[in-house]
Order: C-alpha cells, then structure tokens, then sequence
C-alpha cells in the first residue's frame, strides 16, 4: 500500500513539474488569476473626451476601417511586418482622403503566450502603424483598438496587456458618427479570451445592446458560431444562442472574429458573422466599409503580402 | 414560467404520492407483492424515479439559479429506457435516453464482468425566449464491475446538435463528440461516483467543456436513496483558456418503484 502512494505521488509530482515548465503554462489549466469575470466590471465607454478616446471620422458618412486578427507575436512563424508597414502606408497614398482608414481592430492573440516582451512588442506594431496614419493625416486620433485573446492570457499575460495595450480594457464600445450626420453606428468590443463572455459580460451586453439603438458592430475573438469546428467556437451553446438573438434584436449588422484562424462567413439573415484569416498564417487583413447613412457594412478581405504595389 | 413551475411541481408530487401508496400496499398484502414480485422477475421489469433539486453557481456569484429535474427509469430484458424533465428559471429539458444492454455483450472474466452498451440520448432544450435545442448523441459504453463493488465504465458519442433561435431563419448544426469516464464505489449502504465527462442528462456544451462530478448516496431503506452530487463546470479546455463557468450542487432521492 505504502510503495503504491509513493508511485502515486511520485507521477503527480513529474506531471506537475512537466506542467509547469511548458510555455503555455499548463498549471493554469485549471485556475489562472484574472479570469473574465474579473476582467470585466463594466463594458467601458469611450467617447472624444475620455483618456482612450474613440475614433474620428470626421465628415465621412461612408467610411473604411481595418481589422486584423491573431497577430502572435513570439511565435516562431514569420511576421511580415515591415510589408504591413508598406500596406498601410500605400492606403494613406490615396489621393481621396476619404478613403484612407479611420481607425484599425486588433481582435486577439496579440502574443503567442503571456511575457510581457511580446506585449511591447505588439505595442511597437501598433505604435509604427499610428506613426504611419498621423504623418499622413497630420494629427494623432488614428488608434489601433485591442482585444483580448486566448494566447493573451497564458501565463498570466492579462496584467501586461492592461498595463501596456491600448485601450488598457477588453471589454468596451464607442460610437462613430460623421459630423454634421444624426447616423450613428455602435462598436461593441467584448472579452472571449476564456471562450466564454461569461454571465456578468453578457449580461452586461445585453443591457447595453437593448438600450442602444443605433446600428452595431459586434467584435470578439472566440467566433460565435461561424460554422467552424466545434473546438474553435463559443463552448457554451446557450451563450451562443443568447448571443446571437441579441444580435438579431439589436440591428447589429457584423460579427467579428478570429481565433480559428481560417476564413468563414455566416449570413444570418439581419447580420452576417466574419471569421478571420489569422494576420501571422494568411497576412489577412480586412477593409470594413461602413456606410452609416444606408445602415450597412461590407468587408473585403485582402492579402497584404500580394496587395502591394 | 410559474405556471410550468407548478405544474411541474405537481407532477413530482403525484409521482410521490403513487410511490408512497404502492409502498403502502406492499407492506399491507405481502402475498400480493410476492406474486407481484414473481410477475416482474419473470418479465425481467424494474422501475426507477431520481428527483434531484439543483442549484447552479456561476463563477461570478451575481447570479444563481434553481432548478428541479426528474428522471423515470424503466428497464425491461435488455433494455433500459430513460425519461427526464428538467426546469429552472431560464430553460426547460426533456430527455430520452435509450441503452440496449445485450447478455451476448457481457463477458465474466476472473473477477471482473465486461460489457458493452449501445446508447442512444435525444435531448431537446427550450431557452426561454431565446432558442431550442435538439442534441442527438448516438454511441455506446463499455465498462466492468469487479466483485469489489466496483463499476467503471467509459462513453463515447458521435454528438449532433441543432439549434433554431427566435427571430433567424437559419438552423445551426453541430457536428461534435460526446465522452465520459465514471468511477463507482458501493460499499454497503454507501455509494461514491466520482468522473470527468463531456455531457450530463440535462447539460450538453461542447466537447471541451469538461463536467468534473462526484456524487455521495446514502440508502435509506431498500429501495429509497438520497443522494448529494457536486458537478463542477469548466468551458474550452482545449485552448487552454479554460474557465470555471458553473458549479451545479444537486440534492436526490431515487426511488425504486
């Protein structure tokens, strides 16, 4: 009995030593500190006049915004960064100004796993981005907006991305309107990095949405249905289903995802939701065009690394 | 709601009422219940009722539910069908679960028996106001008991699920699998169950969703147990993001009728 305990103890110990000692920290299978339910005490409210302020549109009502997903730095897949610099640069060459980007989304997986070098490593790729848009516009309201992803949160990387990834939250929404427009449209960026929004998120969404009554994009990075495979998808079905009725209800006219890093689009009738091709396996990265006059929004998908003049 | 809630409350108490009247009966014509006892043994018929009173705390503690779930049990020769019922504030469930259990598929070997079962789980889920749900898992079980009091037994499902949600016009399908491993213990009038699984009765996620469980039950009488189950709910074990959703505590009494 007693040489039985011992064999016992002895695999939990070397199993948890292996756990530990992995990147991904597997010790945190069970329980990681910040989980989503302590992420998220409210969905933030940018505006103009806050310290993270939301985007300006200026007098377009018509007009383009970026987004890419699971950009993984300190993965050991080659990054084409320099390449992105050169596409964002050859959108501000546009003689109509018009159609230069107002702003740009990062949907999650900024890092490959939680150390915070990878975290200002991404916050170098947005800042050179931001570079980029003020020489052209000559101001600086040009942001890159983040959320949280899976990989983000491995190793308890939560606390380097509320220290250094701008807007410093995961879950949070703005409006953009075009001056002089009473057209509005809501973004609405919340926090899946648990593969779940959890029952205080969504409830907190749920809230907001219904009380919103402007046209909404809806951004996040599990996707929350999408049509993939089951293991790369919102777990909880009920919340899925919760989820998109919300949407249905509330004129949301776009889902925004990432995680599964493979191209898959769902019309849903009133809305459509976009899975992404991952900017670190495809160099994907999608132009959404909105129209806040006529209430719509459309999205091209391009390869930046062939996009190039 | 309410409504379903007393009905549903009615049912219970109707079920009681005839459990309590049979038992009453059987103690008052012994002769009787021999014949009857005789007349079930030859037809192989046994019956069964779990009542299990729930309540599930979500890992933000802003928010608890209440639930009640019912489970008639009927086994016949060599198959085994399963009713159920399960309401809470937000979702009705109905369930039927099939499990053919052929002897030809029972294998004695030292001191253990081997089986195998064919399984079959129809589960429909109504969120109130949101969606329903049809879970269709087809698969089986293999296990052993030992002469020890144990039973160990392992599932397998090919798992589809469809869902309709109020307002659009589209069915979502999903296509995914289903799995358990259950550890049983009888040790005199005590029981401990304890095991990981993807699926219960009334809770159908995806696959990565593990369902850690343990279950104490204490027996009463002969035919009377009670029982305390601790189901403990993490979401997307898969990506190592894993999240500690929900922890179910359930409070049983089973009946053999």
């Amino acid at each position: 009995m007693k040489k039985r305990i011992i064999s016992y103890l002895t695999v939990l110990i070397v199993s948890l030593t292996f756990f530990s000692s992995c990147k991904y920290n597997l010790a945190q299978v069970f329980y990681r500190p910040n989980e989503v339910w302590s992420r998220v005490k409210e969905i933030t409210v940018l505006t103009p006049e806050t310290t993270c302020a939301s985007p300006d549109v200026g007098d377009d009502s018509v007009y383009k915004v970026l987004v890419v997903s699971d950009v993984h730095f300190g993965s050991k897949i080659t990054h084409y960064d320099e390449k992105f610099y050169s596409w964002v640069e050859q959108q501000f060459e546009n003689a109509d100004d018009s159609q230069w980007p107002k702003f740009m989304i990062c949907l999650g997986d900024i890092v490959e796993v939680g150390e915070e070098k990878y975290f200002l490593e991404y916050k170098a790729f947005t800042e050179k981005i931001e570079e980029i848009a003020a020489t052209a516009r000559g101001d600086n309201k040009f942001k890159v907006y983040t959320i949280t992803g899976n990989h983000d949160l491995m190793d308890s990387g939560w606390q380097y991305f509320e220290k250094d990834i701008f807007p410093y939250t995961s879950c949070y929404k703005f409006t953009t309107q075009a001056k002089g427009s009473d057209k509005a449209f809501s973004w609405y960026f919340l926090d899946s990095g648990n593969g779940s929004l959890g029952r205080k998120q969504l409830k907190l969404f749920k809230e907001a949405a219904y009380s919103d009554p402007n046209p909404k994009i809806f951004c996040t990075h599990y996707p929350v249905y999408s049509d993939a495979p089951f293991y790369f998808i919102l777990q909880n079905t009920d919340e899925r289903d919760e989820i998109l009725k919300i949407c249905n209800d509330t004129k949301v006219k776009q889902i925004y995802g990432g995680h599964y890093h493979e191209y898959r689009h769902v019309d849903y009738g009133k809305f459509e939701e976009n899975s992404l091709e991952s900017y670190i396996d495809y160099q994907n990265v999608g132009i959404i065009t909105v129209d806040s006059e006529n209430e719509s929004v459309t999205t091209e998908f391009v390869q930046f690394t062939k996009d190039l003049h | 709601m309410n409504n379903i809630k007393l009905i549903f409350s009615s049912v219970l108490i109707l079920v009681f009422s005839t459990f309590l009247f049979a038992q009453e009966n059987a103690s008052a014509t012994e002769i009787e219940t021999e014949t009857t006892s005789e007349s079930a043994a030859e037809n192989k018929f046994s019956q069964h009722v779990d009542f299990y009173q729930a309540l599930f705390v979500p890992a933000t503690v802003t928010y608890e539910m209440v639930g009640e779930q019912l489970l008639y049990t009927a086994k016949w020769n060599f198959i085994e069908g399963t009713a159920g019922l399960g309401v809470s504030n937000e979702r009705l469930d109905l369930l039927g679960h099939v499990s053919l259990q052929p002897d030809f598929l029972r294998l004695p070997l030292g001191g253990y028996c081997f089986y195998l079962n064919l399984d079959e789980y129809l589960h429909y889920r109504y969120l109130f106001d949101v969606s329903s749900q049809f879970d269709i898992l087809t698969g089986g079980t293999i296990g052993f008991t030992t002469e020890t009091n144990w039973k160990v037994y392992a599932q397998c499902f090919y798992f589809l699920k469809l869902a309709g949600i109020n307002g659009i016009n589209k069915t979502l399908v999903d296509n995914d699998l289903a799995a358990a491993i259950h550890f049983e213990k009888t040790f005199g009038k005590n029981r401990i169950c304890y095991g990981i699984s993807s699926f219960d009765n009334f809770y159908y996620p995806k696959f990565f969703c593990p369902q850690f469980h343990i279950e104490y039950g204490y027996k009463f009488y002969e035919n009377i147990i009670t029982t305390l189950t601790v189901n403990v709910r993490y979401v997307d074990m898969f990506t190592l993001s894993s999240y500690l959703e929900e922890v179910e505590v359930k409070l049983g009494f089973g009946v053999d009728l």
